[in-house]
């Protein structure tokens, strides 16, 4: 579906756990998500800290969407 | 006997029209064969004749496909083809998704076969391969004389109801998969493949490695505190009770939903649906799969210039490329309607 | 270590007196095993029913299906941790009961359909169909969930299995296949043979979708070393229930898996197997990583493969774990050889380089259809996707069980046209 948004013209990133697939596969923004079942998520962590680490997710994917890129790259999530 | 009668298209350049200028020519029809068609021809030999050439600009094809499927059938119909001939396109993109569009327009439309060639990492293939038989064609027009032979020889198959493989008749595979029963057991091939590889002997292996296409990437976004950004995902995520019916094994269809007000997606309106994971941490918290709530709160915090006003979702298990490009396609159009920058996709 | 297989062909199988195995013909007390199972209080009924080869009969939602086996000698019992005791049953003999089979079925809404049609063209997709059926139809307890349920209802099919296969007990067996295998660190037998291992991989996801290792759940589990004797003898159990039924591993293709078959048959002669490695299918990039790097590591370390063979526990993103051993194994210096299915719709997601040696165990995909004939008889159920079972349909090959066998119980490979 990613490449189907970006051929359309609309910057993509996707945010999968198996980013080893979405690089073989072509999507050209990808970012490292959590796991398979919550990749946005982490039931492992108490509420607050989850919702802390879902902004920090989505700001990264936001500034992955302002990257310029000429290939299918991985975005580290960051410290 | 009656010979068989052959539309051959071609694109401007090979038509005869002009060069890239021409590049946006209408489709065109004209009778006999023009240009490498005259080689085609020979190809054929006595029993079929090329009755016609379609030509069209490369652009014309490409740029709209729905207009071009719209009317080759009723510039094609009255020449009565028995079989299309397309190309061939070599490396050539947008000639190769044209051959590939219009196989499949007059393949459905007058069911008749369509062969055409190409490079095999031509975007066209993608598209084409399971519609028409796509000969493998190198990637310049000096392969000519040979893919026209080629395509010649298969058509006259087709024609004569004879059957055709990937590897005797050198078109790529379609992607037609059928099962035959083997005597041999799956574990005995498998040791004595094993044994080959170990002694330096050859081997082949039952599955060749799929291909995929390079989009190229969209510009990036200025500044997503301007932007408006949209979430879609392939999580299964529906209301809760399902009553959209998204499947949670081979998704038929994709979902829109209105963000609405809504800060968060809570358990109690939403659940998980997904086949292929353990659906209780989503269900607890869609939130893990749709962002909405943190989307929300970026949206407040002025990081976001604007939410999309719907979220999409589909479901990724066992779901086929065909129709996961359909969803995307589509999700992808009303987004652009909408005037959405920027996309933030979940996958699982 | 020696494990012999003591074999006895089943030529029928009928209801009757008292159960017993006399010349190839097995009678089953009807009574007394419908008593033995119901002593399992998550069950609060058991009907048995018997299908043959050829007959005009289909069998519909299945969840699993065992053979019947027991343990007459040596140490460890059949199905250790779930029915029998936990010492390892690696060496001794074993009696099996070939031509038949112990199949459960059940209704339960929402459950991935499984078919096993006895005569017509799904018949010849389906390994089950030239089997003499034992079917338990097993119903839940009052206020027993499904999960319970479903535990229940494999526990019935493997003491079933053992049941029945006790009735062989004093009797000669009409083939025995002794297989012979080293544990790391005895002598292997002919330096000049390669050394082969097998990598079996298993699925365990959650509740009703995981396999048991001596009655254990997988979930967590870290790619471990299993002796293939004890893989006959029914260390890995199918609770996968939920699962399309033409690549579901049920517990019958454990328990006779055809790569530790083969590979038994030829040690010796081609090669030397010196062992098997199980590893998991987690849900995280990370863990996959991590699994695939331990499994080719006790493969090269411990084991001292020189050739691997590789099957999957179940499909989609296990073809991730899948291709990430193989390329762990072959950077090691280990040649591998991978069993997969294949479906040109969904395709596989991630293939490798590496994986140059794939041996195809069949095509499940939207363009797979059978013309299911109409049957007289249905065990199981008396609808099928919305309609009379009995009656004549389009069946998709997803729903024929063990057609698309991940470990090569099936009998198809897919050619691409």
């Amino acid at each position: 579906m990613a490449k189907e948004l970006e051929r359309a013209g609309l910057p993509t990133v996707l945010v999968t756990c198996l980013t080893n697939v979405a690089e073989m596969v072509g999507a050209n923004r990808i970012l490292a998500g959590v796991a398979i079942p919550h990749p946005v998520g982490d039931p492992g962590l108490a509420a607050s800290v989850e919702q802390q680490q879902r902004r920090r997710l989505l700001l990264r994917a936001l500034e992955a969407l302002t990257v310029p890129v000429e290939a299918p790259r991985l975005f580290a999530v960051g410290s | 006997m009656a010979k068989f009668r052959v539309l051959h298209y071609l694109n401007q350049y090979f038509g005869q029209i002009g060069g890239e200028a021409e590049a946006d020519a209408r489709l065109q029809i004209r009778p006999g064969p023009v240009g490498p068609g005259t080689l085609l021809q020979a190809a054929l030999g006595a029993s079929a004749e090329v009755v016609a050439t379609l030509v069209g600009g490369d652009n014309y094809v490409a740029s709209d496909a729905e207009r071009a499927r719209a009317e080759v059938v009723e510039l094609v119909r009255p020449w009565r083809p028995d079989v299309l001939v397309a190309g061939p396109a070599f490396a050539s993109g947008r000639y190769g998704l044209a051959c590939g569009t219009l196989c499949e327009a007059l393949g459905k439309a007058l069911g008749i076969p369509a062969v055409t060639a190409m490079h095999p990492e031509n975007p066209g293939v993608e598209l084409g391969r399971r519609h028409a038989y796509i000969v493998a064609a190198g990637t310049t027009a000096r392969g000519m004389e040979e893919a026209l032979g080629r395509m010649a020889g298969l058509a006259g198959k087709l024609l004569r109801g004879e059957p055709v493989t990937p590897a005797a008749d050198a078109y790529i595979p379609r992607g037609i998969l059928i099962n035959e029963v083997v005597e041999a057991p799956a574990a005995r091939r498998g040791v004595e493949m094993l044994l080959a590889k170990l002694g330096g002997d050859p081997y082949e292996s039952e599955i060749p490695r799929p291909r995929w296409d390079r989009v190229p990437p969209p510009a990036p976004i200025k500044d997503p505190a301007l932007a408006t950004i949209a979430l879609v995902s392939e999580g299964g995520i529906v209301l809760r009770g399902n009553p959209d019916r998204l499947e949670s094994w081979g998704a038929s269809k994709y979902l829109k939903y209105p963000t609405g007000a809504s800060a968060d997606l809570t358990p109690d309106a939403y659940e998980c649906i997904h086949g292929g994971f353990d659906v209780s941490y989503a269900c607890a918290d869609p939130d893990r799969i749709v962002p909405l709530d943190a989307a929300r709160s970026l949206e407040r915090d002025g990081q976001i210039g604007r939410l999309f006003p719907f979220w999409f979702c589909t479901m990724g298990n066992n779901t086929t490329l065909d129709n996961a490009r359909k969803f995307g396609a589509g999700i992808a159009r009303e987004l652009r309607e909408g005037g959405a920058d920027g996309v933030i996709l979940t996958a699982t | 270590m020696r494990l012999e297989l003591a074999y006895y062909e089943i030529r029928d199988v009928r209801f009757g007196g008292a159960t017993r195995l006399d010349d190839h013909v097995l009678t089953i007390n009807r009574e007394e095993l419908s008593a033995t199972l119901l002593e399992d209080e998550r069950l609060g009924g058991m009907d048995l029913a018997l299908a043959h080869p050829g007959e005009r009969c289909r069998i519909v939602h299945l969840t699993d299906i065992q053979d019947a086996r027991v343990k007459v000698s040596g140490p460890g019992e059949i199905f250790p941790g779930m029915v029998g005791g936990l010492a390892a049953p690696v060496e001794g003999r074993t009696n099996i009961l070939r031509g038949l089979c112990v199949a459960e079925t059940a209704e339960m809404p929402g459950m991935l359909e499984s078919v096993v049609d006895m005569s017509g063209p799904v018949a010849t997709l389906t390994p089950f169909s030239s089997l003499h059926h034992l079917v338990l139809l097993p119903r839940p307890a009052d206020g027993v969930g499904r999960v319970p349920y479903g535990h229940a209802l494999l526990k019935a099919g493997l003491r079933a299995s053992v049941y029945l296969a006790e009735a062989s007990r004093e009797l000669p067996p009409d083939d025995l296949v002794v297989s012979e295998l080293p544990i790391p660190g005895e002598p292997t037998g002919d330096g000049n043979l390669p050394r082969v291992a097998y990598l079996c991989q298993v699925s365990a996801i959650e509740d009703l979708r995981e396999i048991f290792l001596y009655g254990g759940r997988a979930r967590q589990m870290l790619p471990t070393l299993l002796h293939p004797h004890e893989l006959l003898n029914g260390a890995i159990v199918n609770g996968i229930f939920d699962t399309p039924a033409c690549r579901r591993n049920v517990t019958y293709g454990h328990v006779n898996n055809p790569v530790v078959m083969e590979l038994i048959r030829r040690h010796g002669s081609d090669l030397r197997f010196v062992g098997m490695i199980v590893t998991p299918t987690p849900p995280t990039l990370r863990e996959k990583e991590r699994g695939a790097a331990m499994a080719a590591k006790l493969a090269r370390y411990v084991l001292g493969a020189e050739g691997i063979v590789q099957t999957k526990g179940g499909g989609g993103h296990m073809v991730v774990d899948h291709m990430l051993a193989c390329e762990r194994c072959e950077e090691l210096g280990i040649k591998t050889v991978l069993l997969n299915d294949r479906s040109v719709d969904t395709a596989d997601i991630y293939t490798s380089e590496r994986a140059d040696a794939i041996i195809c165990t069949g095509a499940s995909g939207v363009d797979q259809w059978l013309e299911a004939p109409a049957m007289e008889r249905v065990i199981g159920g008396t609808t099928l996707e919305g309609g009379d079972a009995r009656e004549a349909r389009r069946l998709p090959l997803t729903r024929v069980q063990s057609a698309t066998d991940l470990l090569g119980l099936g009998r198809v490979r897919a050619i691409e046209f």
